[in-house]
């Protein structure tokens, strides 16, 4: 068993080993001596009767502008109470009794003292628990005043979001509020339950290069918890500024317009680059109220509201086309070539198709209309025909490509894609065969075919841009890549766009009335009446049809959609007028929204 | 048939135990225990409750343990070595894949009145079966590597299974009382640097198997004011309570950080912090002494074994404490990354104190041998 060899090896490496513990014990005795002989000090006067206590120092959110540099949202001072835990630890005070007793000082309410009870569990307790926020100068005061005998309440400074232009941008730029417990989770860019997020709009899309990075703030704190003096501060980083691709001056415009009507929306767009200018919904509402905490009674009253301002109908509203998705039904025929500039037919006033009578809108007749005439006039009987000719399929491949029911979404809340029937959807649907009355409704944008004023907008753009497959966007910040074609023949193409300019400047157009008159400024554009066969916005409204006998009683929606100058085309633009009746009436929108946006440019 | 066995490798007579235990050793762990019960009580405000009295109980009953360890042979543990580590293997698989099942990281299986936590189990089975295998073997062949594998092996696996529950402290550990065993057992030195440039290599590889936390607290480590809210607050907090101590401390019961609850977890792994809080440098120095006086004995029994077998358990368990001291004194002075690790004798916590009294006792055991062999 024992042998000599072994027992002096064992010996030998033993006391390697123990030398090299020697030295490590060593270092800890020179890290030990370095804390407590050499910084001594500086530890003492971290510790010694007064302790240090960490502040978070919320960062600047960034400023979102116009394209010119307006500021649309920033944030301004404002103060919050918080309470520090760790004191009433120390004074082994109950938090809920505690909150109660300030809950008349603070105003708040019992949903109010549950929220901060279940803040409080997710929060760490050396980070001050908030209480209330935005309170205004005046009310700081009294309350300093009255909290003397309260340990632990801070009255912090912090910021609050403001919207200088109130509702004019609320359903594009949105609001901020406290995170919620999902936003939370995701934690994307290390957000916290004291840094405020982006709920909806841009504040929302942009959230994490808005926010910024909070700092930290270390406090010599005394016994009480008040301050005594800030030992280093980690500054905050600020946001980013954001730069969305509106325009000031029209959007106001846009929205002036707009308040006429109850209820109407309309969307602007640069053709060239797809940038959006002006987007509005009216009614809007104030983001101001959501990032002031929104009371009860507001927002339940937003909710109530039949004109429902809480929903961006430029994006989420779903309408019948009527007569603006005729360029998709004649582009789909000549492109098909199943009719040329030439193809007419004769109108005389309905149609039958098989014992079903269809009426034109124009009882009268329009005689015979060739292509040109038929946009000029908006003849209902031509496009059946030549809807029937193209057949369902091609027409929904041709909307598809101008970006009906097909567009990618900006990111904004309540988006909807339009629905563009064919006979897959009505079987998946319905699951019913296709009827030739089928494509008769949806030859004049009624029946089953479904857009949002942005997809018209955008449709417009894209047939005024020669056939460029031009994507909105809300963003300066990102480069711009041109579009691509999408590979329509440019011929037919303008044989459209010929329509869509003898509709406003021939005498005879459907919107001959309302033309700009400037000749350099010259407008091209389509009516449409949307039948309100459903109620529109309504999700239930998707082909329930048995409302025949409310036709009377609600007036049809007011559609038109026009670019501007027709010898360069740069400006294309969709307006909605919910029950405006006629689609003329909303024409005079788009006229002057056209004109001013060509006039801006020469300013 | 057990008694029977355990009988021949038993010594019954008391006289025996009290002329020839290393009362010394008993004495210093006694010190150290004891500085943890104080410890404990003011970390308490001056209670009993809830750690020191728990702890002082659990002291006692692993007290009798180790020196009931000590009392039988300490060949009958060589027989049983084998047996011992496949069991806590198992026991370790076994929390595996309960824990799978159950409720996320589980380190412990539930028996009824108590716990047991299969990885502490672990420490003294794989010195044991190191020791084991190793004594076995001449110098001659341990140096060829062919022997090596299996050793390796039994390091590993389980080291892998812990560092999985997870664990690193532990895991690490493990890998630990490994090399010191490997290293005293008189493997070539160039394997070591050989093995330690491999590892090095796999470090970046390693770094993927970390979970987000670990990788977290590494992370803070190399950059504590990163995150001075979270993670990095603890270091943070434990160096200004260690350096406010200064040399001769706040006194006990007055340590301000650790009582304003600045200081986290301070009953357990920053333990060490209060003390230095509150007894200063000339506490800290005293309290290190006692350590390095504890392991100096335990070598000196180590170097006077003639057991080789005896030699390989008293570097394990020297290792444990040392690594132990170690790792824990220089987390809470931001030396090393925050593992938990408890310090020795002193954190609460009854598993880690019963594991390290079990390793005493086998140290003592060792020592008692070659009384035994010239009572025989």
């Amino acid at each position: 068993m024992y042998d000599d060899k072994n027992q002096s090896l064992f010996t030998r490496r033993s006391i390697v080993l123990g030398t090299i513990g020697v030295g490590l014990l060593g270092v800890v005795v020179s890290r030990l001596s370095y804390l407590q002989l050499l910084k001594k000090g500086y530890y003492a006067l971290l510790s010694d009767d007064n302790r240090i206590s960490l502040r978070f120092v919320p960062p600047k959110r960034g400023k979102i502008k116009d394209r010119w540099g307006s500021v649309l949202a920033y944030d301004i001072k404002s103060f919050r109470a918080v309470v520090n835990l760790e004191i009433l630890e120390l004074n082994k005070i109950p938090l809920r009794p505690y909150l109660e007793k300030l809950a008349s000082l603070l105003n708040l309410t019992e949903q109010d003292i549950k929220n901060i009870l279940k803040e409080k569990k997710r929060s760490l307790k050396f980070i001050p628990l908030l209480l209330k926020d935005n309170i205004s100068w005046a009310d700081v005061a009294k309350i300093e005043l009255s909290l003397l005998d309260m340990p632990g309440v801070l009255i912090e400074e912090g910021t609050r979001r403001f919207y200088p232009f109130k509702e004019v941008f609320s359903h594009i730029i949105g609001y901020v509020g406290i995170p919620s417990e999902n936003e939370l989770k995701n934690n994307e860019g290390g957000l916290n339950g004291n840094l405020k997020t982006g709920k909806s709009g841009l504040e929302k899309i942009f959230d994490v290069s808005l926010r910024g990075e909070p700092g930290v703030r270390k406090v010599e704190v005394n016994a009480r918890g008040r301050p005594i003096r800030d030992l280093s501060q980690e500054k905050p980083k600020e946001g980013q500024d954001f730069i969305s691709t509106f325009d000031l001056d029209l959007q106001q415009r846009l929205m002036e317009e707009l308040r006429e009507h109850p209820s109407a929306t309309g969307v602007l767009l640069d053709i060239r680059t797809g940038d959006i200018l002006a987007l509005a919904s009216q009614p809007s509402f104030d983001s101001n109220l959501f990032s002031e905490n929104i009371s009860q009674e507001n927002w339940q009253a937003l909710q109530k509201d039949p004109f429902t301002p809480l929903i961006n109908k430029a994006v989420g509203g779903l309408y019948a086309p009527g007569s603006t998705f005729k360029m998709c039904v004649a582009l789909a025929a000549l492109e098909k070539g199943v009719i040329d500039e030439h193809t007419s037919s004769y109108c005389r006033g309905h149609m039958m198709l098989g014992n079903h009578k269809f009426h034109c809108w124009k009882k009268e007749s329009h005689g015979r209309v060739a292509l040109r005439e038929a946009f000029q006039r908006s003849c209902d009987i031509y496009f059946w025909e030549i809807g029937k000719r193209a057949g369902i399929e091609e027409i929904a491949r041709m909307a598809n490509r101008l970006g009906l029911g097909s567009l990618p979404f900006l990111g904004l809340n309540g988006e909807k894609r339009g629905v563009i029937p064919n006979k897959e959807w009505k079987l998946g649907r319905f699951n019913e065969p296709w009827y030739m009355g089928d494509t008769f409704n949806a030859s004049i944008g009624q029946g089953y075919v479904l857009s949002t004023p942005l997809e018209l907008a955008v449709m417009t753009a894209r047939l005024a841009s020669g056939g460029k497959s031009v994507i909105p966007r809300l963003s300066l910040n990102e480069p711009f890549s041109p579009f691509e074609s999408l590979g329509i023949q440019e011929r037919h193409i303008n044989l459209i766009l010929e329509g869509m300019n003898r509709a406003c400047n021939e005498p005879g157009g459907t919107a001959y009335a309302h033309r700009i008159q400037e000749l350099d400024f010259l407008m091209g554009g389509k009516t449409g009446t949307s039948q309100v066969k459903r109620i529109s916005l309504s999700e239930r409204a998707r082909g329930v049809r048995k409302t025949h006998e409310l036709e009377w009683k609600l007036r049809n929606h007011s559609f038109f959609v026009g670019y501007a100058p027709i010898h360069a085309p740069r400006y294309a633009m969709s307006v909605l007028i919910e029950h405006g009746g006629d689609g003329l009436n909303s024409v005079p929108i788009v006229q002057r929204l056209l004109l001013a946006a060509q006039k801006r440019d020469f300013a | 048939m057990f008694l029977r066995v355990l009988e021949n490798y038993t010594i019954f007579k008391p006289i025996f135990l009290l002329k020839n235990l290393r009362w010394s050793i008993v004495l210093l762990i006694s010190i150290i225990s004891g500085i943890g019960f104080i410890m404990l009580y003011s970390a308490a405000n001056g209670h009993l409750m809830p750690w020191a009295l728990p702890q002082m109980i659990r002291f006692l009953i692993g007290v009798l343990l180790m020196i009931g360890i000590s009392a039988i042979n300490i060949r009958f543990w060589r027989h049983l070595a084998y047996l011992f580590y496949g069991g806590s293997f198992l026991l370790l698989l076994a929390v595996e894949i309960i824990g799978n099942i159950g409720m996320g990281a589980q380190r412990w299986i539930n028996v009824g009145f108590f716990n047991i936590q299969p990885s502490e189990l672990m420490k003294i089975a794989l010195i044991l079966a190191l020791a084991r295998y190793f004594s076995a073997l001449s110098v001659e062949e341990i140096q060829k590597p062919k022997f090596l594998l299996l050793p390796l092996f039994m390091i590993l696996m389980p080291a892998m299974l812990v560092a999985k529950q997870p664990d690193l402290g532990t895991a690490l550990l493990l890998i630990m009382i490994g090399a010191g065993i490997l290293f005293t057992a008189g493997v070539k030195v160039r394997y070591f640097v050989g093995l330690g440039f491999v590892s090095l290599c796999c470090l970046p590889l390693a770094w993927c198997f970390l979970k987000s936390y670990q990788k977290n607290r590494i992370l803070i480590f190399l950059n504590p004011e990163k995150d001075p809210l979270k993670s990095g607050y603890h270091i943070l907090q434990s160096k200004i309570a260690l350096g406010s101590g200064g040399i001769f401390g706040k006194g006990f019961q007055a340590g301000t950080q650790s009582h304003l609850n600045f200081l986290p977890e301070k009953q357990t792994d920053f333990i060490f912090t209060m003390f230095s809080e509150e007894f200063g440098f000339i506490g800290a120095i005293c309290l290190l002494s006692l350590y390095f006086l504890l392991m100096l004995l335990s070598l000196k029994v180590g170097l006077e074994s003639r057991d080789r077998f005896g030699k390989f358990i008293v570097m394990g368990v020297l290792i444990t404490v040392f690594v132990y001291v170690f790792i824990n004194t220089s987390m809470v002075m931001g030396l090393v990354p925050v593992v938990g690790v408890p310090l020795p004798f002193v954190s609460y916590g009854g598993t880690a104190l019963l594991t390290l009294l079990m390793s005493f006792g086998f140290l003592l055991g060792v020592d008692l041998q070659k009384h035994r062999k010239s009572m025989t």
